[in-house]
């Protein structure tokens, strides 16, 4: 994909990145990433802790620089963002540590006099609704307090795309619903494109579209959460025919050793297409799975 | 035993409060112990007063630490509460109150320091007492003075802008607010005592009024680089909100307006002092080559000091150099003191030098090269950066 091209596609993707690779001193952290994500789409990245979603949100708002590849936001390059972009931009980061000395409602007025279009019946409906003190300082709020706080802060100027790194990690449960429930609501009234990461599964069945998967630097599922189950399938293999598998299979994403010598393969096709021929004659049968069955053998 | 002991002691202080004891005993007790003799007697009785102040603060802020292990303790119900809460006492009063009461006992040499040395265990005691209780209270109180009013907040410039993401004492104040009025009155109160202080003729006032000086260069160093530590210690967040924050313009612009922004209060506070130190020792001395000196001691002070907030700006994010860079902040306000105690006569005149002379080149040599160098590097760092919050 030319930079032209990642550019010029903003009507379909608001963020895009094609060929980003980034490490850390000697360890590679990611490795020629492709993503775009679809308009109106709420995008879930999930991987284990340390795969490496935070550093690849940061890179594709231009936060962090990548060694290679580039990435645009709602048209522009995500290193050099204008005002006005960042205008339509939300970020909700995994901890909230501006501005703790203000008051609530002292920063929130702050922030929102840089917004043109900031909702202020939003914040006050919100903090009413979460019973958040205004003229309590963001320092004294508990954690889940403060990621309600970063999260109005985010939806208040009402943003074409907002990105969330894991904003529901500190919650409990009951929290954790409802926080994700006022997200879906607010991107199905507005069609705003959401990209969230998380490493809880049952996050990405609630709201996701979308889902990516990123495993050992690299996105290894990456599908509209529909056609998840049609496209990724599971194949056990007995002692026997695991001995007569040749070498990788076609769309496989990764083999586990069973006991008594079986193989359990994941494999994934296009949507519609057939899976590999191969699989019938060595005796195996895809069997669907869900979500958090997927990302366990994947990532395992 | 001992190995527990300063395990033990490592934990409930903290590396901060620990880098911050050995600074002030290393300077406190150095100086005292070497001046303690009858050739430099204000040069002394200076010594004492800065170790009597800073042992009232060292007091303050280990109280502080104790309350704050106190209200742990309590919210994990620990079963042996009792026991580890006597144990960090005794500790506590160990360190902070008997060792330098005995050190000040040994070297202390003829009536009048003996007494003196009464005077730092007095208030070190007073300074335990007083953190015990409205410490909090206090806190808040401040908090609430600097909370600019939020009707001010419409229009700031970028540099204003990363002020406000600094902390409150950084933070823009509107001329209008109760906040700059109770300021303005309180540094109207601090020069009135400046100015009653400032006898040039009487010797004790002229190490009054230095000390005074002195101390406050040093507070308000430390109470404006509480919020600087604190910003860089979020810095990944606060950075990350400030990249994608409208209203900054350029990277260019945003660039400057982070120098500005750190580097602008804390630089104009020191330069105020030093300026007035420069004063002091020009009404006492009346020569214009020790003024001269004292300027260029000066300058080098204001390097010093802004290297060390560029280094905390760009240094690296791993937490040894964080710790280095915090360790940096904390030493600077140190290298303030020959510069300000160059207005005690009895230590700088020309018959009594002695080993001092060599000391002071020394010294010059010193502080002229290392921030000098330190404030090349960090400006060179940050300026290789395309954008100042966009981490390589």
């Amino acid at each position: 994909m030319t930079t032209d091209m990642l550019f010029n596609s903003v009507d379909r993707f608001p963020l895009i990145c094609a060929g980003i690779s980034k490490r850390y001193g000697e360890n590679w952290v990611l490795r020629d990433i492709d993503l775009s994500i679809p308009r109106g789409s709420i995008y879930g990245l999930v991987g284990r802790n340390g795969a490496g979603k935070s550093t690849l949100m940061r890179v594709l708002l231009g936060l962090l620089s990548a060694d290679s590849g580039s990435a645009g936001v709602l048209g522009e390059p995500a290193l050099a963002l204008g005002d006005a972009t960042k205008a339509r931009l939300g970020y909700v980061p995994q901890q909230f540590g501006a501005l703790g000395w203000m008051k609530v409602g002292d920063m929130l007025a702050f922030v929102g006099a840089r917004y043109p279009h900031w909702d202020s019946d939003f914040v006050r409906r919100s903090l009413e609704r979460w019973s958040i003190v205004p003229s309590r300082t963001l320092a004294e709020l508990s954690t889940g307090e403060q990621q309600y706080v970063a999260l109005i802060r985010a939806l208040a100027p009402r943003p074409e795309l907002l990105v969330l790194d894991e904003p529901a990690a500190a919650l409990d449960p009951v929290a954790r619903r409802e926080l994700l429930r006022e997200l879906a609501t607010r991107a199905g009234e507005s069609g705003m494109t959401v990209l969230f990461s998380t490493h809880i599964v049952s996050d990405l069945e609630r709201v996701a579209s979308h889902v990516a998967c990123l495993h050992r630097q690299h996105i290894v599922i990456n599908a509209p959460m529909d056609d998840l189950k049609e496209t990724h399938a599971r194949v056990r293999l007995g002692a026997e025919a695991a001995a007569r598998v040749p070498g990788r299979l076609p769309g496989e994403l990764s083999r586990h050793r069973r006991d008594g010598g079986g193989l359990s393969l994941i494999l994934t096709r296009e949507a519609g297409a057939e899976w590999p021929s191969g699989i019938e004659a060595l005796g195996g049968q895809p069997d669907s799975m869900d979500l958090e069955e997927l990302f366990i053998e994947v990532t395992t | 035993m001992i190995r527990a002991a300063l395990r033990e002691l490592r934990a409930l202080l903290g590396f901060d409060l620990q880098v911050l004891l050995i600074s002030i005993y290393v300077f406190g007790l150095g100086p005292a112990l070497v001046v303690n003799s009858s050739e430099f007697p204000s040069g002394a009785t200076a010594a004492q007063i800065i170790w009597t102040f800073w042992a009232f603060v060292i007091a303050l802020l280990t109280g502080n630490g104790f309350n704050r292990l106190r209200t742990d303790v309590r919210t994990l119900c620990l079963p042996n509460s009792r026991a580890i809460l006597l144990r960090a006492y005794a500790w506590l009063a160990g360190v902070v109150v008997c060792v330098p009461w005995v050190l000040f006992a040994v070297s202390a040499r003829g009536p009048t320091l003996s007494l003196w040395s009464l005077c730092p265990a007095l208030s070190l005691v007073l300074g335990l007492v007083v953190s015990m209780g409205p410490l909090r209270a206090g806190r808040r109180g401040t908090r609430a003075l600097v909370t600019p009013d939020p009707h001010h907040y419409l229009a700031r410039s970028p540099s204003q802008i990363i002020r406000m993401y600094i902390g409150a004492t950084f933070a823009p104040m509107p001329l209008r607010s109760r906040a700059f009025a109770l300021l303005a009155g309180l540094i109207l109160i601090w020069a009135l005592i400046l100015a009653l202080l400032w006898a040039p003729s009487s010797s004790t006032s002229r190490v009054l009024a230095t000390t005074y000086l002195y101390g406050t260069a040093v507070g308000g160093w430390f109470v404006l680089m509480r919020d600087l530590t604190q910003f860089v210690a979020h810095r990944s967040e606060i950075y990350a909100e400030l990249a994608l924050l409208p209203g900054l313009g350029t990277a260019r612009a945003q660039r400057s307006a982070l120098y500005r922004a750190a580097l602008g209060v804390p630089m104009g506070a020191l330069s105020v002092i030093l300026v007035l130190g420069a004063l002091l020792a020009q009404t006492i001395f009346k020569s214009p080559t020790r003024t001269l000196w004292q300027a260029v001691g000066s300058m080098v002070m204001l390097v010093a000091g802004a290297s060390a907030i560029c280094r905390c700006l760009v240094a690296d994010t791993r937490s040894a150099t964080i710790r280095g860079t915090l360790l940096m902040l904390v030493a600077t306000p140190w290298t303030v003191a020959p510069v300000l105690l160059i207005a005690v006569p009895e230590m700088w005149s020309e018959n009594n030098l002695g080993w001092l002379s060599h000391i002071r080149l020394e010294l010059l040599c010193a502080v002229v090269a290392a921030p000098l160098t330190g404030l090349w590097l960090s400006y060179r760092t940050i300026n290789r950066r395309m954008h100042p919050f966009i981490y390589p």
